[in-house]
Protein backbone atom coordinates (compact mmCIF):
# COMPACT_ATOMS: atom_id res chain seq x y z
CA UNK A 1 0.00 0.00 0.00
CA UNK A 2 2.82 2.33 0.89
CA UNK A 3 4.72 1.52 -2.30
CA UNK A 4 1.59 2.10 -4.28
CA UNK A 5 1.00 5.53 -2.80
CA UNK A 6 4.67 6.42 -3.28
CA UNK A 7 4.36 5.53 -6.93
CA UNK A 8 1.21 7.56 -7.19
CA UNK A 9 2.92 10.55 -5.68
CA UNK A 10 5.82 10.19 -8.11
CA UNK A 11 3.48 9.86 -11.06
CA UNK A 12 1.63 12.92 -9.83
CA UNK A 13 4.90 14.89 -9.61
CA UNK A 14 5.88 13.74 -13.10
CA UNK A 15 2.53 14.83 -14.39
CA UNK A 16 2.92 18.26 -12.79
CA UNK A 17 6.38 18.86 -14.20
CA UNK A 18 5.18 17.92 -17.66
CA UNK A 19 2.14 20.15 -17.37
CA UNK A 20 3.34 23.33 -15.71
CA UNK A 21 -0.09 24.93 -16.01
CA UNK A 22 -1.52 22.36 -13.60
CA UNK A 23 1.41 22.99 -11.31
CA UNK A 24 0.67 26.71 -11.30
CA UNK A 25 -3.03 26.02 -10.76
CA UNK A 26 -2.24 23.85 -7.76
CA UNK A 27 -0.02 26.53 -6.26
CA UNK A 28 -2.70 29.15 -6.82
CA UNK A 29 -5.39 26.96 -5.26
CA UNK A 30 -3.26 26.68 -2.13
CA UNK A 31 -2.01 30.27 -2.19
CA UNK A 32 -4.54 31.83 0.24
CA UNK A 33 -3.47 29.41 2.96
CA UNK A 34 0.14 30.50 2.73
CA UNK A 35 -0.69 34.17 3.07
CA UNK A 36 -1.30 36.05 6.29
CA UNK A 37 -4.71 37.06 4.95
CA UNK A 38 -6.73 36.00 1.93
CA UNK A 39 -7.13 39.44 0.36
CA UNK A 40 -3.40 39.58 -0.23
CA UNK A 41 -3.65 36.43 -2.33
CA UNK A 42 -6.53 37.97 -4.30
CA UNK A 43 -4.50 41.10 -4.94
CA UNK A 44 -1.60 38.95 -6.13
CA UNK A 45 -3.85 37.21 -8.66
CA UNK A 46 -5.11 40.50 -10.03
CA UNK A 47 -1.64 41.93 -10.43
CA UNK A 48 -0.41 38.64 -11.89
CA UNK A 49 -2.99 38.97 -14.69
CA UNK A 50 -1.92 42.58 -15.19
CA UNK A 51 1.78 41.65 -15.28
CA UNK A 52 1.13 38.71 -17.61
CA UNK A 53 -0.67 41.03 -20.01
CA UNK A 54 2.16 43.51 -19.81
CA UNK A 55 4.65 40.71 -20.35
CA UNK A 56 3.14 39.93 -23.77
CA UNK A 57 4.28 43.32 -24.98
CA UNK A 58 7.39 43.82 -22.86
CA UNK A 59 8.79 40.31 -22.52
CA UNK A 60 7.64 38.50 -25.63
CA UNK A 61 7.48 41.25 -28.23
CA UNK A 62 10.25 43.39 -26.76
CA UNK A 63 8.30 46.65 -26.71
CA UNK A 64 8.77 48.75 -23.58
CA UNK A 65 5.60 50.59 -22.64
CA UNK A 66 5.61 52.88 -19.61
CA UNK A 67 1.92 53.56 -19.87
CA UNK A 68 0.12 50.35 -19.06
CA UNK A 69 -1.62 52.00 -16.15
CA UNK A 70 -3.85 53.48 -18.88
CA UNK A 71 -5.42 50.10 -19.66
CA UNK A 72 -5.50 48.89 -16.06
CA UNK A 73 -7.08 52.20 -15.05
CA UNK A 74 -9.55 52.24 -17.93
CA UNK A 75 -10.63 48.71 -17.06
CA UNK A 76 -11.10 49.83 -13.47
CA UNK A 77 -12.92 53.07 -14.29
CA UNK A 78 -14.95 51.50 -17.08
CA UNK A 79 -16.31 48.91 -14.67
CA UNK A 80 -16.77 51.42 -11.84
CA UNK A 81 -18.51 54.07 -13.93
CA UNK A 82 -20.79 51.54 -15.60
CA UNK A 83 -21.88 50.30 -12.16
CA UNK A 84 -22.06 53.64 -10.41
CA UNK A 85 -23.67 55.85 -13.04
CA UNK A 86 -25.58 53.42 -15.19
CA UNK A 87 -26.40 50.65 -12.78
CA UNK A 88 -25.42 47.94 -15.20
CA UNK A 89 -25.19 44.41 -13.93
CA UNK A 90 -21.78 43.24 -12.74
CA UNK A 91 -21.20 41.08 -15.80
CA UNK A 92 -22.07 43.81 -18.28
CA UNK A 93 -20.04 46.38 -16.36
CA UNK A 94 -17.10 44.00 -16.36
CA UNK A 95 -17.31 43.61 -20.14
CA UNK A 96 -17.59 47.38 -20.56
CA UNK A 97 -14.41 47.87 -18.53
CA UNK A 98 -12.49 45.28 -20.51
CA UNK A 99 -13.80 46.58 -23.86
CA UNK A 100 -12.94 50.17 -22.95
CA UNK A 101 -9.35 49.18 -22.16
CA UNK A 102 -9.07 47.07 -25.31
CA UNK A 103 -10.39 49.79 -27.58
CA UNK A 104 -8.11 52.35 -25.97
CA UNK A 105 -5.18 49.97 -26.48
CA UNK A 106 -6.15 49.70 -30.14
CA UNK A 107 -6.22 53.47 -30.55
CA UNK A 108 -3.20 54.40 -28.43
CA UNK A 109 -1.29 51.36 -29.67
CA UNK A 110 -1.83 52.35 -33.28
CA UNK A 111 -0.49 55.83 -32.60
CA UNK A 112 2.34 54.79 -30.28
CA UNK A 113 3.62 52.11 -32.64
CA UNK A 114 4.45 54.77 -35.19
CA UNK A 115 7.43 55.52 -32.94
CA UNK A 116 10.11 53.24 -31.58
CA UNK A 117 12.45 52.74 -28.64
CA UNK A 118 12.49 55.54 -26.07
CA UNK A 119 9.94 57.55 -28.04
CA UNK A 120 7.54 54.64 -27.84
CA UNK A 121 8.03 54.42 -24.08
CA UNK A 122 7.49 58.17 -23.69
CA UNK A 123 4.39 58.38 -25.85
CA UNK A 124 2.72 55.49 -24.03
CA UNK A 125 3.54 57.27 -20.78
CA UNK A 126 2.10 60.52 -22.13
CA UNK A 127 -1.20 58.88 -23.08
CA UNK A 128 -1.52 57.32 -19.64
CA UNK A 129 -0.75 60.58 -17.87
CA UNK A 130 -3.29 62.41 -20.04
CA UNK A 131 -5.94 59.91 -18.93
CA UNK A 132 -4.86 60.30 -15.31
CA UNK A 133 -5.35 64.07 -15.38
CA UNK A 134 -8.63 63.64 -17.18
CA UNK A 135 -9.88 61.35 -14.42
CA UNK A 136 -8.35 63.55 -11.73
CA UNK A 137 -10.11 66.70 -12.92
CA UNK A 138 -13.48 65.21 -13.88
CA UNK A 139 -14.67 65.42 -10.30
CA UNK A 140 -18.37 65.08 -11.11
CA UNK A 141 -17.93 61.90 -13.06
CA UNK A 142 -15.01 60.11 -11.46
CA UNK A 143 -14.91 61.62 -7.99
CA UNK A 144 -11.59 63.26 -8.85
CA UNK A 145 -8.84 62.71 -6.34
CA UNK A 146 -11.28 61.20 -3.85
CA UNK A 147 -11.73 58.33 -6.24
CA UNK A 148 -14.93 56.66 -7.32
CA UNK A 149 -16.69 55.41 -4.19
CA UNK A 150 -19.85 53.50 -3.31
CA UNK A 151 -19.67 51.20 -6.28
CA UNK A 152 -22.42 48.54 -6.15
CA UNK A 153 -21.10 45.25 -4.86
CA UNK A 154 -20.84 41.91 -6.60
CA UNK A 155 -23.06 39.41 -4.81
CA UNK A 156 -24.21 36.12 -6.24
CA UNK A 157 -24.71 32.64 -4.96
CA UNK A 158 -23.36 29.55 -6.55
CA UNK A 159 -23.86 26.06 -5.08
CA UNK A 160 -25.15 27.73 -1.96
CA UNK A 161 -21.98 29.74 -1.45
CA UNK A 162 -22.31 33.48 -1.64
CA UNK A 163 -19.57 35.16 -3.64
CA UNK A 164 -18.92 38.73 -2.59
CA UNK A 165 -15.78 40.72 -1.84
CA UNK A 166 -16.87 40.71 1.81
CA UNK A 167 -16.12 37.00 2.00
CA UNK A 168 -12.44 36.78 1.11
CA UNK A 169 -12.10 33.05 0.45
CA UNK A 170 -15.04 32.51 -1.95
CA UNK A 171 -14.11 35.75 -3.68
CA UNK A 172 -10.53 34.55 -4.05
CA UNK A 173 -11.70 31.39 -5.79
CA UNK A 174 -13.99 33.40 -8.00
CA UNK A 175 -11.02 35.53 -9.11
CA UNK A 176 -8.95 32.36 -9.43
CA UNK A 177 -11.40 30.87 -11.94
CA UNK A 178 -11.08 33.99 -14.06
CA UNK A 179 -7.30 33.85 -13.63
CA UNK A 180 -7.20 30.24 -14.76
CA UNK A 181 -9.20 31.09 -17.86
CA UNK A 182 -6.68 33.87 -18.56
CA UNK A 183 -3.80 31.44 -18.05
CA UNK A 184 -5.23 28.95 -20.55
CA UNK A 185 -5.88 31.69 -23.12
CA UNK A 186 -2.39 33.13 -22.64
CA UNK A 187 -0.79 29.70 -22.84
CA UNK A 188 -2.51 28.86 -26.09
CA UNK A 189 -1.83 32.31 -27.47
CA UNK A 190 1.88 32.20 -26.73
CA UNK A 191 2.26 28.70 -28.16
CA UNK A 192 0.35 29.54 -31.33
CA UNK A 193 2.00 30.62 -34.57
CA UNK A 194 1.09 34.19 -33.73
CA UNK A 195 2.61 33.92 -30.26
CA UNK A 196 5.81 32.54 -31.71
CA UNK A 197 6.03 35.34 -34.21
CA UNK A 198 6.09 37.81 -31.29
CA UNK A 199 9.51 36.46 -30.30
CA UNK A 200 10.77 36.88 -33.86
CA UNK A 201 10.02 40.58 -33.62
CA UNK A 202 11.82 40.82 -30.28
CA UNK A 203 14.78 38.85 -31.63
CA UNK A 204 15.24 40.52 -34.99
CA UNK A 205 12.65 42.83 -36.43
CA UNK A 206 14.19 43.27 -39.87
CA UNK A 207 14.55 39.50 -40.35
CA UNK A 208 10.99 38.92 -39.15
CA UNK A 209 9.85 41.39 -41.78
CA UNK A 210 11.93 39.64 -44.45
CA UNK A 211 10.42 36.29 -43.41
CA UNK A 212 6.97 37.52 -44.28
CA UNK A 213 5.71 38.62 -40.87
CA UNK A 214 3.50 41.67 -40.94
CA UNK A 215 5.34 43.24 -38.02
CA UNK A 216 3.15 46.32 -37.79
CA UNK A 217 0.03 44.19 -37.55
CA UNK A 218 1.55 41.70 -35.12
CA UNK A 219 2.87 44.46 -32.87
CA UNK A 220 -0.55 46.10 -32.75
CA UNK A 221 -2.13 42.75 -31.98
CA UNK A 222 0.32 42.24 -29.10
CA UNK A 223 -0.47 45.73 -27.82
CA UNK A 224 -4.22 45.14 -27.95
CA UNK A 225 -4.05 41.72 -26.27
CA UNK A 226 -1.80 43.23 -23.65
CA UNK A 227 -4.30 46.03 -23.10
CA UNK A 228 -7.11 43.49 -22.89
CA UNK A 229 -5.51 41.59 -19.99
CA UNK A 230 -4.51 44.82 -18.26
CA UNK A 231 -8.09 46.06 -18.51
CA UNK A 232 -9.40 42.76 -17.25
CA UNK A 233 -7.14 43.03 -14.21
CA UNK A 234 -8.29 46.61 -13.67
CA UNK A 235 -11.96 45.62 -13.79
CA UNK A 236 -11.33 42.81 -11.30
CA UNK A 237 -9.60 45.32 -9.06
CA UNK A 238 -12.73 47.48 -9.02
CA UNK A 239 -14.87 44.45 -8.24
CA UNK A 240 -12.48 43.61 -5.42
CA UNK A 241 -12.10 47.04 -3.77
CA UNK A 242 -15.49 48.59 -4.71
CA UNK A 243 -13.47 51.70 -5.26
CA UNK A 244 -11.41 53.24 -8.06
CA UNK A 245 -8.56 55.54 -7.16
CA UNK A 246 -7.13 57.81 -9.86
CA UNK A 247 -3.75 56.39 -8.96
CA UNK A 248 -4.71 53.29 -10.93
CA UNK A 249 -4.13 55.49 -14.01
CA UNK A 250 -1.01 57.14 -12.58
CA UNK A 251 2.47 56.33 -13.85
CA UNK A 252 3.40 54.62 -10.57
CA UNK A 253 0.97 51.83 -11.48
CA UNK A 254 2.83 51.42 -14.79
CA UNK A 255 6.06 51.42 -12.82
CA UNK A 256 4.82 48.68 -10.50
CA UNK A 257 3.89 46.39 -13.36
CA UNK A 258 7.30 46.91 -14.97
CA UNK A 259 8.99 46.02 -11.68
CA UNK A 260 6.80 42.94 -11.14
CA UNK A 261 7.51 41.66 -14.65
CA UNK A 262 11.24 42.27 -14.40
CA UNK A 263 11.40 40.83 -10.90
CA UNK A 264 9.73 37.61 -12.01
CA UNK A 265 11.43 37.30 -15.38
CA UNK A 266 10.46 38.97 -18.64
CA UNK A 267 9.46 36.77 -21.53
CA UNK A 268 8.75 33.78 -19.28
CA UNK A 269 5.24 32.48 -18.77
CA UNK A 270 5.30 32.13 -14.99
CA UNK A 271 7.64 35.03 -14.23
CA UNK A 272 4.88 37.63 -13.90
CA UNK A 273 3.02 35.42 -11.40
CA UNK A 274 6.10 35.03 -9.25
CA UNK A 275 6.98 38.70 -9.71
CA UNK A 276 3.51 39.88 -8.67
CA UNK A 277 3.59 37.49 -5.72
CA UNK A 278 6.99 38.58 -4.45
CA UNK A 279 6.21 42.25 -5.00
CA UNK A 280 2.87 42.17 -3.17
CA UNK A 281 4.21 39.97 -0.39
CA UNK A 282 7.14 42.30 0.24
CA UNK A 283 4.94 45.36 0.06
CA UNK A 284 2.66 43.80 2.65
CA UNK A 285 5.44 42.74 5.01
CA UNK A 286 7.66 45.80 4.72
CA UNK A 287 4.83 48.32 4.86
CA UNK A 288 3.81 46.76 8.18
CA UNK A 289 7.21 47.78 9.55
CA UNK A 290 7.91 51.06 7.80
CA UNK A 291 6.02 53.50 5.62
CA UNK A 292 8.95 53.78 3.24
CA UNK A 293 8.43 50.25 1.89
CA UNK A 294 9.09 51.44 -1.63
CA UNK A 295 12.68 52.20 -0.64
CA UNK A 296 13.27 48.56 0.22
CA UNK A 297 11.36 47.12 -2.71
CA UNK A 298 13.27 49.54 -4.93
CA UNK A 299 16.56 48.39 -3.44
CA UNK A 300 15.64 44.76 -4.00
CA UNK A 301 14.68 45.62 -7.56
CA UNK A 302 18.07 47.24 -8.21
CA UNK A 303 19.88 44.22 -6.77
CA UNK A 304 17.72 41.87 -8.81
CA UNK A 305 18.35 43.72 -12.06
CA UNK A 306 22.11 43.72 -11.40
CA UNK A 307 22.53 40.16 -10.18
CA UNK A 308 19.54 38.36 -11.75
CA UNK A 309 18.92 40.25 -14.98
CA UNK A 310 16.59 37.50 -16.19
CA UNK A 311 14.46 37.76 -13.05
CA UNK A 312 13.76 35.27 -10.29
CA UNK A 313 11.92 32.77 -12.44
CA UNK A 314 14.28 33.34 -15.34
CA UNK A 315 17.23 32.50 -13.07
CA UNK A 316 15.53 29.38 -11.73
CA UNK A 317 14.87 28.27 -15.30
CA UNK A 318 18.45 28.92 -16.37
CA UNK A 319 19.70 26.89 -13.41
CA UNK A 320 17.24 24.12 -14.15
CA UNK A 321 18.28 24.01 -17.81
CA UNK A 322 21.92 23.79 -16.84
CA UNK A 323 21.20 20.79 -14.61
CA UNK A 324 18.90 18.86 -16.88
CA UNK A 325 19.72 19.80 -20.43
CA UNK A 326 23.50 19.72 -20.66
CA UNK A 327 24.39 18.08 -23.94
CA UNK A 328 20.80 17.14 -24.40
CA UNK A 329 19.56 18.19 -27.80
CA UNK A 330 15.95 19.15 -27.42
CA UNK A 331 13.74 16.99 -29.49
CA UNK A 332 11.91 19.34 -31.78
CA UNK A 333 8.25 19.79 -31.18
CA UNK A 334 9.23 19.84 -27.55
CA UNK A 335 10.32 23.42 -27.65
CA UNK A 336 7.06 24.75 -26.38
CA UNK A 337 6.97 27.81 -24.30
CA UNK A 338 6.78 25.85 -21.08
CA UNK A 339 8.29 28.44 -18.89
CA UNK B 1 14.24 37.38 -73.86
CA UNK B 2 13.37 33.95 -75.08
CA UNK B 3 12.39 32.55 -71.71
CA UNK B 4 9.66 34.11 -69.64
CA UNK B 5 10.68 36.97 -67.44
CA UNK B 6 10.35 36.54 -63.66
CA UNK B 7 11.64 39.86 -62.42
CA UNK B 8 12.01 43.12 -64.23
CA UNK B 9 12.98 46.60 -63.21
CA UNK B 10 12.17 49.63 -65.28
CA UNK B 11 14.12 52.83 -64.80
CA UNK B 12 14.77 51.86 -61.19
CA UNK B 13 16.66 54.64 -59.46
CA UNK B 14 17.51 55.73 -55.97
CA UNK B 15 19.42 58.70 -54.67
CA UNK B 16 20.66 59.29 -51.15
CA UNK B 17 20.77 62.99 -50.32
CA UNK B 18 21.55 63.97 -53.87
CA UNK B 19 23.94 61.10 -54.54
CA UNK B 20 22.52 58.80 -57.21
CA UNK B 21 23.27 55.27 -55.98
CA UNK B 22 21.27 53.74 -58.80
CA UNK B 23 20.62 55.54 -62.05
CA UNK B 24 17.43 54.39 -63.75
CA UNK B 25 18.20 50.70 -64.07
CA UNK B 26 16.51 48.47 -66.65
CA UNK B 27 17.09 44.89 -65.70
CA UNK B 28 15.37 41.61 -66.39
CA UNK B 29 15.75 38.19 -64.90
CA UNK B 30 14.68 35.09 -66.80
CA UNK B 31 12.77 32.31 -65.13
CA UNK B 32 15.11 29.63 -63.80
CA UNK B 33 18.42 31.35 -64.34
CA UNK B 34 21.17 31.96 -61.83
CA UNK B 35 22.24 35.50 -62.28
CA UNK B 36 25.20 37.11 -60.53
CA UNK B 37 25.72 40.81 -60.01
CA UNK B 38 29.30 41.95 -59.65
CA UNK B 39 30.86 45.36 -59.43
CA UNK B 40 33.15 47.48 -57.30
CA UNK B 41 32.08 48.67 -53.85
CA UNK B 42 29.52 51.43 -54.07
CA UNK B 43 28.31 50.30 -57.49
CA UNK B 44 24.77 50.02 -56.10
CA UNK B 45 24.43 46.24 -55.82
CA UNK B 46 23.01 46.08 -52.32
CA UNK B 47 20.87 49.17 -52.98
CA UNK B 48 19.44 47.27 -55.94
CA UNK B 49 18.54 44.33 -53.67
CA UNK B 50 17.01 46.60 -51.07
CA UNK B 51 14.85 48.28 -53.72
CA UNK B 52 13.65 44.96 -55.14
CA UNK B 53 12.78 43.67 -51.67
CA UNK B 54 10.99 46.86 -50.63
CA UNK B 55 13.36 47.73 -47.80
CA UNK B 56 13.70 51.24 -49.15
CA UNK B 57 11.44 52.98 -51.66
CA UNK B 58 12.89 53.88 -55.05
CA UNK B 59 13.26 57.50 -56.12
CA UNK B 60 12.09 56.51 -59.58
CA UNK B 61 11.05 53.53 -61.65
CA UNK B 62 9.35 50.30 -60.73
CA UNK B 63 9.89 46.65 -59.91
CA UNK B 64 7.79 44.00 -61.64
CA UNK B 65 7.66 40.46 -60.31
CA UNK B 66 5.73 37.82 -62.26
CA UNK B 67 4.09 40.59 -64.25
CA UNK B 68 2.87 42.35 -61.11
CA UNK B 69 4.06 45.77 -60.03
CA UNK B 70 5.50 45.28 -56.54
CA UNK B 71 6.99 48.75 -56.14
CA UNK B 72 6.13 50.23 -52.76
CA UNK B 73 5.14 46.96 -51.11
CA UNK B 74 6.59 46.10 -47.73
CA UNK B 75 9.21 43.30 -47.44
CA UNK B 76 6.73 40.96 -45.70
CA UNK B 77 4.31 41.30 -48.60
CA UNK B 78 7.06 40.77 -51.15
CA UNK B 79 8.22 37.70 -49.23
CA UNK B 80 4.70 36.29 -49.39
CA UNK B 81 4.60 36.85 -53.13
CA UNK B 82 7.57 34.52 -53.53
CA UNK B 83 10.87 36.33 -53.06
CA UNK B 84 13.32 35.14 -50.40
CA UNK B 85 16.24 37.22 -49.26
CA UNK B 86 19.53 36.50 -47.53
CA UNK B 87 21.74 39.22 -46.18
CA UNK B 88 25.36 40.18 -46.53
CA UNK B 89 25.61 40.71 -42.79
CA UNK B 90 24.15 37.66 -41.05
CA UNK B 91 20.57 38.42 -40.09
CA UNK B 92 19.10 35.61 -37.99
CA UNK B 93 17.16 35.18 -34.72
CA UNK B 94 20.18 34.85 -32.41
CA UNK B 95 18.51 33.60 -29.22
CA UNK B 96 16.31 30.96 -30.86
CA UNK B 97 17.42 27.46 -31.76
CA UNK B 98 18.13 26.57 -35.38
CA UNK B 99 14.90 24.64 -35.49
CA UNK B 100 12.91 27.56 -34.14
CA UNK B 101 14.65 29.95 -36.52
CA UNK B 102 13.63 27.89 -39.53
CA UNK B 103 10.17 27.03 -38.27
CA UNK B 104 9.50 30.67 -37.52
CA UNK B 105 10.33 31.48 -41.11
CA UNK B 106 8.28 28.54 -42.41
CA UNK B 107 5.16 29.49 -40.50
CA UNK B 108 5.58 33.23 -41.00
CA UNK B 109 4.10 33.13 -44.46
CA UNK B 110 0.65 32.16 -43.32
CA UNK B 111 -1.51 31.52 -40.28
CA UNK B 112 0.05 34.44 -38.51
CA UNK B 113 -3.28 35.46 -37.03
CA UNK B 114 -4.02 32.04 -35.68
CA UNK B 115 -3.60 32.59 -31.96
CA UNK B 116 -5.38 29.53 -30.64
CA UNK B 117 -3.87 26.34 -32.07
CA UNK B 118 -0.52 25.23 -30.78
CA UNK B 119 2.34 25.66 -33.23
CA UNK B 120 3.34 22.08 -32.52
CA UNK B 121 0.07 20.84 -33.92
CA UNK B 122 1.05 22.08 -37.35
CA UNK B 123 3.05 19.08 -38.46
CA UNK B 124 3.71 20.52 -41.87
CA UNK B 125 5.69 23.37 -40.28
CA UNK B 126 7.78 20.87 -38.44
CA UNK B 127 8.37 18.68 -41.48
CA UNK B 128 9.26 21.58 -43.72
CA UNK B 129 11.67 22.88 -41.10
CA UNK B 130 13.32 19.46 -40.86
CA UNK B 131 13.63 19.30 -44.65
CA UNK B 132 15.27 22.67 -44.87
CA UNK B 133 17.67 21.88 -42.04
CA UNK B 134 18.61 18.73 -43.95
CA UNK B 135 19.16 20.72 -47.13
CA UNK B 136 21.47 23.23 -45.49
CA UNK B 137 23.21 20.50 -43.51
CA UNK B 138 22.33 21.69 -40.02
CA UNK B 139 19.89 18.95 -39.07
CA UNK B 140 22.18 17.41 -36.48
CA UNK B 141 22.49 20.74 -34.67
CA UNK B 142 18.85 21.79 -34.72
CA UNK B 143 18.57 22.28 -30.95
CA UNK B 144 21.54 24.63 -30.83
CA UNK B 145 20.94 28.31 -30.17
CA UNK B 146 21.79 30.25 -33.33
CA UNK B 147 24.14 32.64 -31.52
CA UNK B 148 26.40 29.68 -30.65
CA UNK B 149 26.95 28.66 -34.28
CA UNK B 150 30.17 29.29 -36.18
CA UNK B 151 30.18 32.00 -38.82
CA UNK B 152 29.96 29.46 -41.63
CA UNK B 153 26.99 27.72 -40.00
CA UNK B 154 25.25 31.03 -39.45
CA UNK B 155 25.67 31.79 -43.14
CA UNK B 156 24.00 28.46 -43.95
CA UNK B 157 21.16 29.30 -41.58
CA UNK B 158 20.88 32.63 -43.34
CA UNK B 159 20.23 30.78 -46.62
CA UNK B 160 17.87 28.40 -44.81
CA UNK B 161 15.78 31.31 -43.55
CA UNK B 162 15.53 32.68 -47.08
CA UNK B 163 14.43 29.26 -48.34
CA UNK B 164 11.84 28.75 -45.62
CA UNK B 165 9.22 30.90 -47.28
CA UNK B 166 9.48 28.61 -50.35
CA UNK B 167 10.38 31.41 -52.73
CA UNK B 168 10.48 31.29 -56.50
CA UNK B 169 13.17 33.93 -56.57
CA UNK B 170 16.04 33.88 -54.13
CA UNK B 171 18.09 37.01 -53.55
CA UNK B 172 21.48 36.09 -52.11
CA UNK B 173 23.62 38.98 -50.95
CA UNK B 174 27.20 37.74 -50.78
CA UNK B 175 26.37 34.24 -49.55
CA UNK B 176 30.04 33.37 -49.02
CA UNK B 177 31.02 36.59 -47.22
CA UNK B 178 33.73 35.94 -44.64
CA UNK B 179 33.93 32.21 -45.39
CA UNK B 180 37.01 30.04 -45.57
CA UNK B 181 37.92 28.33 -48.87
CA UNK B 182 36.40 25.11 -47.67
CA UNK B 183 33.17 26.69 -46.49
CA UNK B 184 32.94 28.63 -49.75
CA UNK B 185 33.12 25.38 -51.74
CA UNK B 186 30.39 23.85 -49.60
CA UNK B 187 28.20 26.90 -50.08
CA UNK B 188 28.67 26.79 -53.85
CA UNK B 189 27.53 23.17 -53.80
CA UNK B 190 24.59 24.08 -51.57
CA UNK B 191 23.45 26.85 -53.89
CA UNK B 192 23.76 24.62 -56.94
CA UNK B 193 21.80 21.90 -55.18
CA UNK B 194 18.92 24.08 -54.06
CA UNK B 195 18.75 25.76 -57.45
CA UNK B 196 18.42 22.36 -59.11
CA UNK B 197 16.13 20.66 -56.63
CA UNK B 198 13.82 23.57 -56.00
CA UNK B 199 13.90 24.95 -59.55
CA UNK B 200 14.72 28.34 -58.17
CA UNK B 201 15.64 31.50 -59.91
CA UNK B 202 18.58 33.05 -58.11
CA UNK B 203 19.88 36.57 -58.17
CA UNK B 204 23.09 36.94 -56.22
CA UNK B 205 25.64 39.56 -55.39
CA UNK B 206 29.09 38.05 -55.07
CA UNK B 207 32.65 39.29 -55.00
CA UNK B 208 34.50 36.01 -55.34
CA UNK B 209 34.89 35.48 -59.07
CA UNK B 210 35.50 31.73 -58.81
CA UNK B 211 32.12 31.41 -57.07
CA UNK B 212 30.46 33.55 -59.74
CA UNK B 213 31.99 31.56 -62.60
CA UNK B 214 31.06 28.27 -60.97
CA UNK B 215 27.41 29.12 -60.37
CA UNK B 216 26.15 31.85 -62.65
CA UNK B 217 24.39 31.41 -65.98
CA UNK B 218 24.58 35.11 -66.61
CA UNK B 219 26.50 37.98 -65.07
CA UNK B 220 25.68 41.65 -64.83
CA UNK B 221 28.41 44.15 -64.01
CA UNK B 222 27.37 47.23 -62.07
CA UNK B 223 29.44 50.35 -62.18
CA UNK B 224 28.59 53.67 -60.51
CA UNK B 225 24.90 52.93 -60.31
CA UNK B 226 24.43 51.71 -63.87
CA UNK B 227 24.79 48.46 -65.75
CA UNK B 228 28.14 48.29 -67.47
CA UNK B 229 27.56 44.98 -69.18
CA UNK B 230 25.44 41.83 -69.10
CA UNK B 231 26.35 38.49 -70.54
CA UNK B 232 27.46 34.91 -70.10
CA UNK B 233 30.47 34.23 -67.84
CA UNK B 234 32.74 33.84 -70.87
CA UNK B 235 31.50 37.08 -72.36
CA UNK B 236 32.18 38.96 -69.16
CA UNK B 237 35.56 37.35 -68.60
CA UNK B 238 36.75 38.62 -71.98
CA UNK B 239 35.04 41.98 -71.98
CA UNK B 240 37.72 44.71 -72.18
CA UNK B 241 35.58 47.39 -70.60
CA UNK B 242 34.73 45.16 -67.64
CA UNK B 243 38.37 44.25 -67.24
CA UNK B 244 39.41 47.87 -67.06
CA UNK B 245 36.84 49.07 -64.50
CA UNK B 246 36.47 46.00 -62.38
CA UNK B 247 39.12 43.34 -62.51
CA UNK B 248 42.08 45.66 -62.77
CA UNK B 249 40.72 47.83 -60.01
CA UNK B 250 40.31 44.76 -57.84
CA UNK B 251 43.87 43.66 -58.39
CA UNK B 252 45.22 47.04 -57.46
CA UNK B 253 43.22 47.18 -54.24
CA UNK B 254 43.71 43.56 -53.33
Amino acid sequence: MNILSGKHIRNFCDFLSKHPIYMLSLILILLPFSMSYTSLATQILIYAIFASGYNILFGYTGLVSFGHSAYFGLGAYGMGLALYHFNFSQGVAFLIGVMLATLAAMFFGYLSLKTRGPYFAMITLAFAQALYFLAFHSYKITGGDDGLRNIPMLDFRIFGISVTPLKPLPFYYFVLIITLICIVVLWRLLNSPLGRSLASIRENESRALACGIDIKGVKLFAFVISGFFSGLAGALNTMFHLFVHPESLYWTTSGHVVVMTLLGGTGTFFGPFLGAGVFMFLQDRISAITESWQLFVGLLFVLCVIFFPVGIWGSILALFRRITLVGNVLSSGDERIRS
Amino acid sequence: MGTSCLLETKGLGRSFEGFAALKGLDFSLANGEIHAIIGPNGAGKTTFFRLIFGEIPPSSGKVIFKGKDITGLSPWQICRLGIGRSYQITNIFPQLSIHENIRMAVQAKRLVYNFWSSTDSFNTFHEKAINIMGEIGLESRMGEVAANLSHGEQRKLEIGLALASEPELLLLDEPTAGMSMDETKQTVKLIQKIARERTLTILMVEHKMDVVYAIADRITVFHQGSVLSTGSPDNIRNNEQVKSVYFRGRKEHA
